[in-house]
């Protein structure tokens, strides 16, 4: 985890900031979650393969991506609250060993539900993840 | 291989599983990057991926009616959502079908959506995929 914050009360109020996105997505992580997961694609796990179809690299999986980002934000509101959907658009490759990084932020805040934005970007620049959205639900 | 627009409507399920704390373990451990994780009392929202898309994507993609070029293949958009918080140890048994197929301008795109139906018969969770297979120019 980049932050060790915790959500106390919801609904979070507009201004609170959830923990800030920072991690490197290292092969050996890529790995672990292929075993996880189950998804044994190659473009993520055999640098050969990717450079075979046109990548620089191995790249992380963007549901691990998308796992890494969400569970931030889940960790820092399980005490409060459920998460109730998460959705996002994977716009780039996560290239294996760049740290991705982001700055979650609340955009919605009702009495039961509350939305959180999920931008992320790779070292290069580029967006890996846009349009990122998680929802929590009161418990 | 070639793409069969035609595939919308194609459907896939596989056998229930439990829900497994010990699995979601390794998977936590992956995504917070610390091991141990730390504790969730639930199941993080996009380990539904292992139980929803995992035992249905590859029937997806092995489909010889459906046709994707898998070396081209992209995972373009994703999106769960859960009627109630899962519980470790509930089973969940998942079932999934083609929305979309289409072809435009060189591109196939494809929708995936799966449904995971608690012990009860009831559909509490579900995932929307859209895979993209980039043109071969």
């Amino acid at each position: 985890m980049t932050e060790e914050r915790r959500l106390v009360t919801f609904p979070p109020t507009m201004d609170e900031e959830p923990p800030k996105l920072s991690q490197r997505l290292t092969q050996e992580r890529i790995d672990a979650y292929a075993q996880a997961s189950g998804d044994h694609n190659p473009i993520h796990l055999d640098p050969d393969f990717a450079r075979a179809v046109g990548l620089p690299s191995t790249i992380a999986h963007g549901l691990l991506t998308l796992g890494v980002a969400a569970a931030e934000i889940e960790i820092w509101a399980q005490g409060a609250a459920w998460t109730s959907r998460v959705s996002c658009r994977f716009s780039a490759p996560h290239p294996a060993g760049q740290v991705v990084s982001g700055k979650p932020r609340v955009i919605e805040s009702e009495a039961t539900r509350a939305a959180i934005e999920l931008e992320a970007e790779n070292e290069a620049g580029e967006r890996v993840i846009s349009r990122g959205l998680v929802e929590l639900r009161s418990v | 291989m070639t793409f069969h627009p035609e595939c919308l409507g194609r459907s896939y399920s596989a056998p229930p599983e439990i829900l497994d704390r010990e699995r979601h373990r390794a998977y936590a451990a992956a995504v917070t990057g610390q091991d141990p994780p730390p504790h969730t009392a639930r199941p993080l929202a996009c380990f539904a991926a292992v139980y929803l898309l995992w035992p249905i994507v590859p029937q997806l993609f092995s489909d010889q009616l459906v046709g994707l070029d898998l070396p081209r293949l992209l995972h373009g958009e994703q999106e769960f959502w859960f009627e109630r918080p899962l519980q470790f140890g509930e089973e969940l048994t998942p079932e999934g079908s083609v929305t979309r197929a289409e072809e435009r301008r060189g591109m196939v795109f494809v929708e995936l959506l799966c449904h995971g139906r608690d012990g009860q018969g009831e559909a509490v969770a579900h995932s929307r995929s859209l895979f993209l297979v980039r043109g071969s120019e």
